[in-house]
């Protein structure tokens, strides 16, 4: 109880972004799929970020987290760089830098778990007409469900009883745990406590990228080192940054384009499709072997001179 | 340590002994005065005394009585004469001189006196003399036999044997019953060499004494040296039964049996002479060697490994075992064994015999320089030149064999290996020539061979050989005749016989003569040339199978007549085609197409419409195609008749093929112009029916579903009555739309339980949301054999199981 009653103050919380000053650069978190406690430990991560990109740059960075996309989406004139979903960044924000990517204990990638309460059914087709929640943000999991989850066998709204959207992942999960939703979509980590209904395919940590044209030369190079350096940890599921990888950002949005597995109508085999194809017989041949009287040869053997020879030993 | 079994039988010559006995010749009485006659007659009956009681003292009183005679008369030129002989059969010689010198100063020409003399002359050693003085006896009278007995060993010991000869043969006919004549006469024709001669005396002696030891084992050489193994075994046993101490004959009677190739025979007297002599090295090694030569390679190995375990130095035997090594096929092996044994022996024999296996496995540079090396240590070893002309014939190298066998024969102009060899090198030498087209070259180099006396047979079948090819049919039969003449069933004069039966296309008579050749012996009697010329006869005869059989003999010896090959090649690619062997095919139009260029035109357009069916059936279509219109073409040019022997009825319609190839190499549509235009006969109407399926099934697969339907009706309307020809129309028309009461339609195919019936039902149920049910033909289908797609079918139904839950299965 002390835990929902903290998760909903964290709800009520709004942070509120600090304006840079001119001499700043700013670094801006909107990653509602990464469970963070509250937004002060949102917060917190995203001013280490800066703090470290102070360190590498030489140049003052500040931190800013947004808990909604609206907000997020107002600011991001004066941010330099973002810190976003991947599939929100694949769809949303195209266009631009790639600095690298979270990453946790499995690489930049994570499978995701279609989660229920705690002892419900683990069997997926148990859940048709049920509610579901998932986390707003760029609508990529909807499609995502459908075509993994439910193998494009149905569409999320025919399937479900009703599909709702969280502001973010712990906002999700409240509802399943307090019995506002039935499932919902999250993370690997995320799922201890809940029952796994389905187990999807890998998708991409957040994104870390450039915003701005306002870095460049020796100090992009000394950022992008800095952004793919970072050992900070947040959420229970991240530890780190790596490279970027456009096939692991990706890795949502391409499992939701798949189609549904069908078969195309096969036609059947003639056993006779292929004939003979010699078929004009030929008659036996009339003409013997021309002879060579050159090629025979009517002297004498090596033989008989070879024994001979071999009785001298 | 080397044994031959020339050095033995050569050792065995000690048995040649001449005994010369002491003559005794009937005094004959002369009378002179009444007192010397009493002496005289006293002396005549000592001397019958002496002959009778066998005692040499009555001589002695013999000689005093003639003594006494020649006292009491000294012209008693009787009591001289009978002096003159006691004191020669004393061995007085130096005395007996004295006296008939003494007598001859009395009585000038009294042949008598001459003739002891020269006796006594022989006998003290004064030979010049007593040749002179016998010469002259003999010259005088005729009856004197002991002088001719004199004269003739005077000769032998100078080595005139053919004086020595006459004088025994005067010797004999004098005193027939006398055996010392014929000794004599045999041991003169043995030194002589003259086999008949020494057969002929010994048979004298024999009769005269048939438990005659040396000329019992005599007989046995002869016998051998004429090529009568078993009469020459026959006496060496009579000889071994006369004394059998003499057990050196079992190993005579074996090497014989060896010598003549009866190995079975020489094994079991080398067999009985070590179990009376463990240790005979060269009866061990022989039986060796007998096994090795009867093929029983195992026994041989083991019989040569136990004389190397009593001799583990004998590098020889190590050789043995290399050449056993050769025979067994392992020839890296038998190289490398017999190169180290090279490299530890500094033995010339060992060396040379380490080259002929090197020769033998086909390092013929190898054996030659071993061989030049060794003549190069000892140039006057004629065998050794001979074994290096040897290494060069072998490498066709005919020139340089024939200056080195050159060489020998001027140094050594009675070797007679060295003349065969230079004639075996001008033979091969002529009939390269001749291969090549040089007819005056060859011509010149048979010539020559003919010279050298050796191998006339086989010099006149090779000059007729050149004159037939130089359209000299007359000349080549009479040089054909002389050959006849000389051994008509001759191996050579069997090849060329039936090589005039095959031009004058009597071809039973040829192959009678081939027939009796094939009888003479073994592979290397027929040659090469001997199982080629049975291939061409069989194949004048119809009898391809076998003739194929003899060409591949004659292959296997090494000949190579490329049209022939071709040809019967040909032949059999024909009975395979006839068969349906198509792999027997393939490899036999691979062998004739190495030398398609020598087939005759007729014979190419076979092969190449045979090489068009292997081709399609490899899919090499464009090459098929190609090779059918040249088909085409070359057939058109072929004489009417030969057309008609070709196919029946001289016709060779080829669009069949073509319309086949069109179809397989997916040009449709000039299959099907060919088609339309031969107005859908017979096998016309089975390639239609096989390319509307293909058609069907490629407008399917590119989704002109309209245009797969008419294909695939088109192929029922022409016979397609398969249930997959209904089925495929069904599916066109259910893509095309056109499909009436479609569900019903395709469960009517799926309860067939064909797999693609049930597939094609649960795509239909599942298109239409019968989830269900259409799970149910999903597994199925999935059960069915012949399932294509599993994987994605097991992916659908767990889709549909995790979706929907277990009912939808």
């Amino acid at each position: 109880m002390k835990r929902i009653v903290l998760l909903l103050l964290s709800l009520a919380f709004c942070v509120t972004p600090s304006l840079a000053s001119a001499q700043s650069y700013v670094v801006a978190i909107f990653a509602p799929s990464i469970d963070f406690k509250d937004g002060a430990e949102r917060n917190e991560y995203v001013s280490k970020v800066a703090a470290a990109f102070s360190r590498a740059t030489g140049l003052s960075w500040n931190g800013q987290a947004f808990a909604r996309a609206s907000d997020f989406e107002s600011a991001r004139a004066n941010v330099d760089v973002v810190i976003v979903d991947s599939d929100y960044y694949i769809s949303k924000l195209s266009g631009l830098t790639p600095l690298a990517m979270l990453s946790g204990s499995s690489g930049v990638s994570r499978r995701m778990h279609l989660i229920a309460k705690k002892g419900a059914s683990d069997k997926l087709y148990n859940y048709r007409g049920k509610r579901l929640v998932l986390v707003s943000g760029s609508g990529q999991n909807k499609k995502f469900l459908e075509a993994t989850a439910l193998a494009n066998e149905a569409s999320l709204g025919s399937y479900f009883g009703s599909v709702d959207e969280a502001r973010d992942v712990r906002s999700a999960l409240n509802a399943v745990e307090l019995g506002k939703a039935d499932l919902t979509l999250a993370y690997d980590g995320y799922a201890s406590g809940f029952t796994n209904v389905y187990t999807s395919p890998s998708v991409g940590l957040p994104v870390i990228a450039l915003s701005s044209s306002r870095i460049s030369g020796a100090t992009l190079e000394k950022l992008k080192s800095a952004a793919k350096g970072l050992g900070i940890s947040a959420s229970s599921i991240i530890s780190s940054s790596s490279a970027y990888s456009a096939g692991e950002a990706a890795n949502m949005r391409n499992a939701s384009s798949s189609q549904k597995t069908t078969m195309s109508y096969a036609l059947m085999d003639t056993q006779t499709t292929r004939v003979q194809v010699y078929s004009t017989p030929l008659l036996p041949k009339r003409n013997p072997l021309t002879l060579n009287p050159a090629m025979v040869y009517t002297g004498p053997t090596l033989n008989s001179l070879d024994k001979k020879l071999d009785r001298k030993l | 340590m080397k044994r031959t079994i020339k050095s033995v039988l050569m050792r065995a010559s000690v048995f040649w002994v001449l005994l010369a006995l002491p003559v005794y010749v009937q005094a004959q009485s002369h009378y002179a005065t009444n007192q010397a006659q009493e002496h005289y007659d006293e002396g005549i009956n000592y001397e019958r005394r002496a002959e009778q009681q066998d005692d040499l003292e009555f001589l002695h009183s013999a000689k005093k009585s003639y003594e006494a005679a020649i006292k009491a008369d000294p012209n008693m030129q009787s009591a001289y004469a009978r002096l003159g002989y006691v004191l020669y059969a004393l061995q007085q010689s130096g005395e007996g001189i004295t006296r008939m010198r003494e007598g001859l100063a009395r009585h000038v020409e009294n042949v008598e006196l001459q003739h002891y003399l020269g006796l006594n002359l022989f006998q003290h050693g004064d030979v010049d003399e007593a040749e002179a003085v016998l010469t002259q006896v003999v010259e005088k009278r005729k009856d004197f036999a002991e002088a001719y007995f004199v004269l003739g060993k005077i000769a032998l010991d100078k080595g005139d044997y053919e004086s020595a000869q006459e004088h025994f043969a005067s010797y004999a006919a004098q005193t027939p019953n006398d055996i010392r004549a014929y000794r004599a006469l045999s041991k003169v024709y043995i030194e002589a060499r003259n086999v008949e001669g020494a057969e002929s005396s010994l048979e004298q002696i024999l009769k005269l004494d048939s438990k005659d030891f040396v000329a019992t084992v005599n007989m046995g050489h002869v016998k051998f040296e004429k090529g009568e193994i078993d009469e020459a075994v026959k006496y060496y046993e009579r000889a071994y039964e006369m004394n059998k101490k003499q057990v050196e004959l079992i190993y005579i009677i074996g090497s014989a049996y060896y010598l003549s190739g009866q190995y079975d025979n020489a094994i079991k007297r080398f067999d009985e002479l070590i179990s009376l002599q463990s240790k005979h090295l060269g009866a061990a090694y022989f039986r060796a060697d007998c096994y090795l030569k009867l093929g029983k390679l195992d026994e041989a190995h083991k019989a040569f490994t136990e004389i190397l375990n009593e001799k583990p130095d004998y590098l020889y035997v190590k050789l043995k075992l290399a050449e056993i090594e050769h025979l067994r096929g392992n020839n890296s092996e038998a190289e490398t064994r017999t190169r180290l044994l090279l490299n530890e022996s500094s033995n010339v024999d060992d060396k040379h015999f380490a080259a002929v296996l090197l020769r033998r496995m086909g390092n013929i540079d190898e054996s030659l320089n071993i061989h030049k090396d060794l003549v190069k240590a000892d140039p006057k070893n004629e065998r050794l030149s001979l074994y290096l002309a040897r290494d060069y014939i072998e490498g066709r190298s005919y020139d340089e064999a024939l200056l080195i066998i050159s060489e020998v024969i001027d140094q050594h102009f009675s070797n007679e290996l060295a003349w065969e060899m230079m004639s075996l090198a001008l033979l091969y030498k002529g009939y390269d020539a001749m291969l090549s087209g040089d007819l005056v070259s060859a011509r010149e180099t048979f010539e020559q061979a003919r010279s050298t006396e050796q191998h006339n047979v086989e010099s006149l079948c090779s000059l007729s050989q050149i004159a037939m090819l130089e359209a000299n049919f007359e000349g080549a039969l009479d040089l054909y005749h002389e050959a006849v003449s000389i051994a008509e069933e001759h191996p050579s004069v069997l090849k060329l016989g039936s090589i005039f039966d095959l031009l004058m296309e009597d071809y039973g008579a040829a192959q009678r003569k081939l027939h009796v050749l094939q009888n003479l012996g073994d592979d290397k009697i027929i040659g090469a040339g001997g199982w080629y010329l049975m291939a061409i006869v069989n194949s004048h005869l119809g009898n391809w199978p076998l003739a194929s059989e003899q060409l591949k003999k004659a292959e296997g010896m090494g000949f190579v007549d490329m049209a022939a090959s071709a040809a019967i090649a040909l032949q059999n690619a024909m009975d395979a085609a006839k068969a349906g062997k198509h792999d027997e095919l393939d490899k036999e139009l691979t062998k004739a197409d190495m030398f398609k260029d020598m087939l005759e035109p007729i014979d190419r357009v076979r092969f190449n419409y045979l090489s068009v069916s292997s081709m399609v059936r490899q899919r090499k279509y464009s090459q098929a195609k190609s090779l059918l219109e040249d088909v085409k073409r070359s057939f058109n040019n072929l004489s009417a008749e030969q057309r008609g022997e070709v196919v029946e009825g001289g016709q060779l319609d080829v669009d069949y093929e073509l319309a086949y190839i069109n179809l397989e190499s997916g040009s449709y549509d000039a299959a099907l112009k060919i088609i339309a235009s031969k107005r859908g006969g017979g096998e016309y109407k089975n390639l239609e029916l096989a390319l509307r399926r293909r058609l069907g099934a490629d407008t399917f697969k590119n989704k002109r579903y309209s245009q797969a339907s008419i294909h695939f009706n088109t192929a029922i309307s022409l016979g397609g009555t398969e249930t997959a020809d209904a089925f495929n129309a069904a599916i066109a028309d259910l893509m095309a739309g056109k499909l009436r009461d479609p569900e019903n339609t395709l469960e009517r195919y799926a309860r067939q339980n064909i797999p693609e019936a049930l597939l094609a039902y649960a795509i239909f149920l599942d298109n239409s949301g019968q989830t269900a049910k259409a799970s149910g033909y999903f597994a199925r289908y999935l059960n069915s054999t012949g399932g294509r797609k599993a994987e994605d079918v097991k992916k659908i139904l767990q889709n549909k199981e995790r979706v929907w839950g277990p009912s939808a299965n």
